[in-house]
């Protein structure tokens, strides 16, 4: 008899294995001609959506109810958490925003948004495989990006496999847009034009400014950054007279301050993450390297680099791709940056950081695009998406051929002596005119 | 003498467990036909984890090897075959195939002087190694793309991408169990096991040492270097972080211990109970990241209570009753 347990274990074992996988077979058994049909019309898409037969169907107050599913993959646990939580709660704020008014206009009805945020755990295979999920399963009609360059570039592929729209907002490496995808979009500044800003801006104070000097971390959005920076100060005729890129976690930059130093740049850029900006700007004070203007494409825009700096964070420029401060008007459910901040410290208690902003624009991006495609058709959104032109509260949303939108500008924040930090760039969008040139440290 | 048993292969519980085996199979050979994109996705990433787990089987299991860096070859792998189709323009099997070679060249080169060691020193040694080919892939730059990895063409027809991929690892794994087969009814696989049972006593009897336990890191290093190879075109993309993660170790040693070392099926059962195990926590029980904590629990338990993994339940050696679980626990001394 006892024997005959362990055999029982396995066989049920492996039953329950098969069962579970057959369980996802039959779901999918009806759509299995999703994939390539999914193109064929409102009516499909919409009776696959969240709400099954009582969404598609008319109702008795013959009034038409319809829903719109959204679905995305983020990161609520692991190293990305905290940027994760920021994306999912742009999202919700502006599924409950644009709810509150009736939703999205599809033709001549509203249809109510559905969300359905899963948690990656900010690995880049189980991204895939809830991206997968959300298509094959959950049939939702159109999806939003995860947190990350790397997770991005993982469910991009498989967004095009499905030809599912993707418009994400947290992944700004030009190599997810340069395979020719036809269903990918993002809504932020891609990473090349991260130091456009602070080089426009330095020319606009200075004309005679001539030289520049760039360093950059050795990691693939950091290189985009100091690439796309190096190609267009030569484009604007500056010098480059000084590029490299240091290690990740780097714990000494002096040879390189010096170096630099050496060549006397009226402009230091740095591409990286907050803690080797810190000591960048740490160790220059120390050598006393003190460029006309110092920028970083992130770092100085958030709170921790005022708290480990004190005052030796005055005058330092960082590249934003949105502040609350930015001085827009527009017509989509936030209306202004401003107001975007109000509602968004109203629900979660602080000042919204810029991930959360463009995870919003994402969703405006899909709702102006079905608006105009006037269906959920997933092809017609996306030719729509490929012609959408539209300022939101985000700023401009705009894509060209490969999904990038290199039509909105970096914002240039600056730390002022005050001890805030004030929007400079943009001129027409700017709080406070910039301080130029930066203060030399031996005369502070 | 436990994974000699193979004589009696068709007899006895172990044939029952065989067929069984065989019906599971057939069922996955035809599953694409019926299930959706997502239990694709999930399949194949647990036949690629299989076949990892049956690759660390050679070493781990049969060899007695403690290797913590397989990680390694599943990266050269990936970068080895990326790199042949990018910069040699090979199509995807050519290139696997410059893959695999990589991986096991690495293996052997590598081998010849780790392999000398022993214990804790053995697993420190291939720990820190895979973490250094995993910096020489991040800095790189001129050759490997550095920190920005490397982008691979897609699969064509884009549409039939998920079903490639799944029957070119489901393969992957059959290869793996037959290899296991193989090997271990010949010379070489007696030779490993000799090794692990006492290696000195092994040498005295004449096999050479050296050249089985190279052999073992070899051979585990085609199965991991195979599976990278799969992957990176798989995604579509090699990234340092991805491909060298340290996770993949750890995940194909959970699977190994899990199903059983030293044996044929154990590796694969252990890695598919593994992953649909946290497939089913994940999807369908909402329990977040508290899979790992529960996975963890689990995975003591089935340390303390079967030291030597499921397969010896599976395969009737011991009945699977609650004085045979305290008897492991005694046996074992944990």
């Amino acid at each position: 008899m006892k024997k005959k347990v362990g055999l029982l274990l396995v066989v049920i074992a492996i039953l329950a294995v098969l069962l579970s996988a057959c369980g996802g077979g039959q779901s999918a058994g009806q759509s299995a001609g999703q994939p390539a049909g999914n193109s064929s019309g409102n009516g499909q898409s919409a009776g696959t959506s969240s709400g099954g037969g009582q969404s598609a169907g008319t109702s008795s107050g013959g009034e038409e109810s319809c829903t719109v599913t959204f679905g995305a993959a983020v990161s609520l646990t692991g190293k990305y958490a905290k940027e994760g939580e920021y994306v999912s709660n742009g999202y919700n704020l502006y599924v409950e925003e644009i709810n509150k008014q009736g939703g999205i206009q599809v033709g001549d009805k509203k249809c109510k948004v559905a969300l359905k945020v899963y948690d990656d755990e900010s690995k880049a295979d189980r991204s895939a495989q809830l991206v997968e999920k959300l298509i094959t399963e959950d049939k939702v009609q159109f999806l939003l990006g995860p947190y990350g360059s790397g997770n991005t570039y993982a469910t991009t592929a498989i967004a095009e496999k499905y030809q599912v729209p993707m418009v994400e907002a947290n992944g700004a490496a030009t190599k997810i847009f340069n395979r020719g995808f036809k269903y990918s979009f993002a809504v932020l500044t891609p990473a090349p034009y991260y130091l456009r800003g602070i080089i426009d801006l330095a020319l606009d104070q200075d004309p005679n400014i001539k030289t520049v000097a760039i360093i950059a971390e050795n990691g693939a959005f950091a290189l985009e950054v100091a690439g796309g920076a190096k190609d267009y100060a030569e484009e604007k005729g500056l010098e480059v007279v000084y590029f490299d890129k240091y290690a990740k976690d780097a714990k000494d930059l002096s040879s390189l301050l010096t170096a630099i130093k050496a060549k006397n740049p009226d402009i230091l850029l740095g591409a990286g993450h907050l803690q080797d900006t810190l000591l960048i700007v740490k160790q220059a004070k120390d050598l006393n390297l003190s460029p006309k203007v110092f920028g970083f494409s992130v770092g100085p825009t958030s709170p921790e680099f005022r708290n480990a700096l004190g005052s030796d964070a005055d005058y330092v420029f960082g590249g934003a791709q949105w502040t609350p401060e930015l001085k827009i008007q527009s017509d989509d459910v936030f209306g202004t940056p401003q107001h975007f901040t109000e509602l968004y410290e109203a629900k979660y208690g602080e000042t919204p950081p810029y991930q959360a902003a463009e995870s919003a624009a994402a969703l405006i991006a899909y709702q102006k695009a079905i608006e105009a495609a006037g269906s959920l058709d997933r092809k017609a959104v996306r030719d729509a998406l490929a012609q959408l032109d539209y300022m939101s509260f985000y700023g401009k949303l705009k894509f060209n051929e490969q999904g990038m939108n290199i039509y909105k500008p970096m914002a240039v924040m600056q730390n002022f002596p005050d001890g805030k930090l004030y929007t400079v760039w943009p001129k027409d969008a700017a709080t406070k005119a910039p301080i130029y040139p930066f203060k030399p440290w031996d005369e502070r | 003498m436990k994974i000699l048993g193979l004589e009696k292969f068709f007899s006895g519980r172990k044939g029952w467990l065989w067929g069984l085996f065989g019906l599971f199979m057939l069922a996955l050979a035809v599953l694409p036909l019926f299930a959706s994109g997502f239990w694709l996705r999930t399949l194949t990433l647990i036949f690629l984890l299989a076949a990892m787990a049956e690759g660390w089987n050679y070493i781990g299991g049969y060899t007695g090897y403690a290797a913590f860096g397989n990680v390694a070859f599943f990266g050269i792998g990936a970068y080895g075959t990326a790199l042949a189709m990018l910069r040699l323009h090979f199509s995807f099997f050519p290139a696997l195939l410059v893959g695999v070679a990589a991986a096991m060249l690495f293996a052997i080169v590598i081998g010849l002087p780790v392999l000398r060691l022993k214990g804790h020193y053995f697993a420190i040694a291939t720990v820190a190694l895979a973490t250094a080919v995993g910096e020489v892939a991040d800095y790189w730059t001129d050759f490997t793309g550095g920190s920005a990895g490397l982008t691979l063409p897609f699969f064509d027809p884009i549409e039939y991408s998920g079903q490639f991929f799944y029957y070119i690892s489901f393969l992957l794994v059959i290869f793996g169990l037959w290899l296991t087969y193989f090997v271990m009814k010949g010379k070489m696989g007696y030779s490993w096991v000799a090794v692990r049972e006492d290696e000195d006593a092994a040498k005295m009897m004449g096999i050479n040492t050296t050249w089985a336990k190279v052999s073992a890191f070899a051979l585990s290093a085609l199965m991991a270097g195979a599976a990278g190879a799969i992957y990176g075109y798989w995604n579509t993309f090699v990234l340092p972080e991805e491909v060298f993660k340290i996770d993949y170790t750890l995940q194909m040693i959970l699977s190994t211990v899990l199903g059983g070392p030293g044996t044929i099926l154990g590796p694969f059962i252990g890695a598919f109970l593994y992953y649909i195990l946290i497939t089913l926590l994940v999807f369908f029980f909402h329990v977040g990241a508290f899979h790992e904590t529960i996975l963890g629990v689990i995975i003591i338990l089935v340390m303390v209570f079967t030291p030597q993994g499921l397969m010896d339940f599976l395969s009737g050696k011991k009945k699977l009753t609650l004085s045979s679980l305290l008897e492991n626990i005694r046996t074992h001394k944990v």
